[in-house]
């Protein structure tokens, strides 16, 4: 597959600190790429030294098969949207967008038709004289990305592009977002601290965690076997299980988490007596009142709160040890199954769980 | 607007209202009055509304002349404060040191802290014939006689320039100062280069700072007369020295007021045409 964007042992420091430790990333034509993590790790610095605000100390930055470090951002033709969206308000949408061709010295006539093809593929037709303060939020997110887009960029650069817009707008233009990246085919990097952001608009997704790269892979991948605890931590509401290894047949495995036995799965090798954190996600978790006869891993406890969300119901499990679990039960009628103090039981399957080598203190700065 | 907020806002004015009707309105009127009466030959005023001072001006090409030096004055101290204070006003903005900017500020406002006489003076002891700047010239062998540099239009330039130049940099910087700086970054990834953000960008967003200040250096500039008077003396054809002179050496105080009033509508008059032509400016950029 062709590759549009490379980073290769980039690193940057702001002054005496670091904000990128040799960085290698390799964006496919045509992929939507999101860097994902929370606010320091370094995605935005990445995201201005591919569009050439920033130069890195070390390494380098490849765009279409040309080595651009010492390319201005202006000769690099990099689309950015903005968080702020950073329309001139000087200018009206038509301006806005035809600014990119103007300083191209397109002609009059060109940049007539491709700006009225940006607007049309963003559904701002017929707006193309309006000033931008006439705009509501959504309106001007789009002005950002037609005007992005009509220069034809090589790459579309968003930087939390979403993050100013109230929830409901926010999920309506992830789907946008989606269709037209789809529709347009361009390379796309998507800078975002939300992590259902970039599940749902990510090919694949690189969660970030202070300068470094966590792990890459596609949504699904990332979710279901994170390989460090950081992304564990980071994806879903996981719930972290620490104990011990005690038997192993094959990719089975049986964890002593205190008085319990805990039943997961792990491919890799791993010696017995070695500590590991068992990973049961909230949504993966499933509760009861009576024990069920064929789940393997079920644990008595009672639920200390609830926190109803409408299509679904979070709880707070407490074991008679003090464990606590986090439990996260879909409700389609819209009614929860369960009241505080209750007794119940908690299960899952095997295959939900995920096993990370370390003990409780390597990942003390993680897990509360 | 209830009873109680009409109070408030009563209030809240009362205090500037009744300062500028005392202080500002009330001799302006009585001003006006004494320029529609007129001095006799005998140096006695006489109430008596005629618009023989108007009529003086408009016929007497020693005014004349004054209008037309003090225009020049003006174009050329207003281009200067622009081309110099432009550049120094967004110097100051963008140096990413604090250190630096608060020492620029410092600079750029320290001279209004100081009497314009002394400043003045100042360019007096520079530009003297035996003053530092031909001194330094003829010990370094450039020139072999002192040039003559106090009494020209050109030291009236420099002098008020440097007297008026916070003016102009001041509200540049602070447009400059609200102008966020990521439509720059977004300019340059659409492919602007540095010029073209400047130009399409960052000028025509500037442009308040750049109006505000270019007024307020057009009307210091057309009033200006104690800077020009002590580097040049009081035969400099400026209008506001004219006034000065006309008032406090002819006394004839009608003829003074007269002219006060020619000055505040042509002052009015440029300040709205240096507007019209900025924004015309603005429009073919933008």
């Amino acid at each position: 597959m062709d590759i549009d964007v490379e980073l290769r042992g980039v690193a940057m420091a702001y002054g005496a600190t670091p904000v990128l430790h040799d960085l290698d990333l390799a964006v496919h034509k045509g992929e939507f790429l999101s860097l994902l993590g929370p606010s320091g790790c370094g995605k935005t610095t990445t995201l201005n030294i591919i569009g050439g605000f920033l130069t890195p100390l070390r390494g380098t930055v490849t765009l279409g098969g040309r080595v651009v470090n010492d390319v201005p951002p202006y000769r690099r033709n990099t689309g950015m949207v903005f968080q702020s969206y950073a329309l001139f308000p000087h200018m009206n949408v038509f301006d806005n967008v035809a600014f990119g061709l103007k300083v191209r010295r397109v002609g009059a006539a060109d940049i007539a038709r491709r700006v009225r093809n940006a607007l049309a593929l963003v559904q701002l037709e017929g707006l193309d004289q309006r000033a931008i303060r006439e705009l509501s939020g959504g309106q001007q997110q789009r002005v950002a990305i037609a005007r992005a887009l009509a220069i034809d960029p090589l790459v579309l650069l968003m930087d939390e592009p979403l993050s100013n817009l109230d929830a409901q707008l926010r999920r309506q233009m992830r789907v946008e977002l989606r269709r037209l990246q789809r529709q347009v085919g361009i390379t796309t990097i998507f800078v975002t601290h939300d992590q259902e952001e970039a599940l749902t608009l990510s090919d694949r997704l690189v969660v970030m965690n202070r300068g470094r790269i966590e792990q890459a892979g596609t949504p699904i991948e990332l979710y279901r076997k994170p390989r460090t605890p950081f992304v564990a931590q980071f994806l879903g509401h996981p719930n972290f299980l620490f104990g011990t290894v005690a038997e192993r047949h094959g990719s089975d495995v049986t964890v002593q988490v205190g008085v319990h036995r805990v039943r997961a799965t792990y491919e890799d090798a791993i010696a017995g007596g070695a500590p590991v954190a068992v990973v049961l996600r909230a949504e993966s978790a499933a509760l009861h009142r009576m024990a069920p006869p064929e789940r393997p891993n079920a644990l008595p406890g009672t639920i200390a709160y609830t926190v109803y969300l409408g299509t679904s119901s979070e709880y707070e499990v407490r074991l008679a040890d003090g464990i606590r679990l986090r439990v996260i039960e879909q409700m389609p009628s819209g009614i929860p199954s369960f009241t505080e103090g209750e007794a119940v039981v908690v299960s899952w399957a095997p295959e939900d769980t995920i096993v990370l080598p370390g003990s409780r203190e390597s990942m003390a700065d993680l897990v509360p | 607007m209830s009873p109680r907020r009409r109070l408030a806002v009563a209030g809240l004015l009362a205090p500037a209202v009744v300062l500028l009707l005392l202080f500002f309105v009330i001799p302006s009127v009585d001003l006006f009055r004494l320029s529609l009466a007129h001095m006799d030959a005998q140096r006695s005023i006489h109430h008596d509304l005629s618009l023989v001072n108007y009529r003086n001006f408009a016929t007497n090409p020693y005014f004349h002349r004054m209008v037309w030096g003090s225009v020049k004055l003006t174009l050329a101290v207003t281009t200067l404060c622009l081309l110099l204070g432009y550049p120094a006003a967004y110097f100051m903005v963008r140096v990413r040191s604090t250190v630096a900017r608060t020492l620029l500020y410092a600079i750029v406002v320290s001279p209004l802290l100081i009497s314009v006489i002394v400043r003045s003076y100042g360019w007096v002891v520079l530009l003297a014939n035996n003053g530092v700047v031909n001194g330094t010239l003829l010990s370094l062998g450039l020139i072999e006689r002192p040039m003559r540099m106090l009494g020209t239009f050109g030291s009236v330039i420099v002098a008020t320039v440097h007297v008026l130049l916070p003016f102009m940099m001041l509200p540049i910087a602070s447009a400059l100062q609200s102008l966020d700086t990521v439509l720059e970054r977004a300019a340059q990834s659409l492919g602007a280069s540095p010029w073209q953000t400047f130009w399409r960008v960052t000028l025509p967003l500037s442009m308040p700072g750049v109006v505000a200040g270019t007024s307020l250096v057009i009307a210091l500039t057309l009033g200006i007369y104690i800077t020009p008077l002590l580097v040049a003396g009081p035969l400099q054809p400026l209008f506001a020295i004219g006034i000065y002179y006309v008032t406090l050496s002819q006394l004839d105080f009608p003829l003074g007021a007269a002219l006060s009033f020619v000055l505040l509508a042509f002052t009015l008059v440029v300040i709205a045409l240096a507007g019209r032509l900025l924004k015309a400016v603005k429009g073919s950029v933008a």
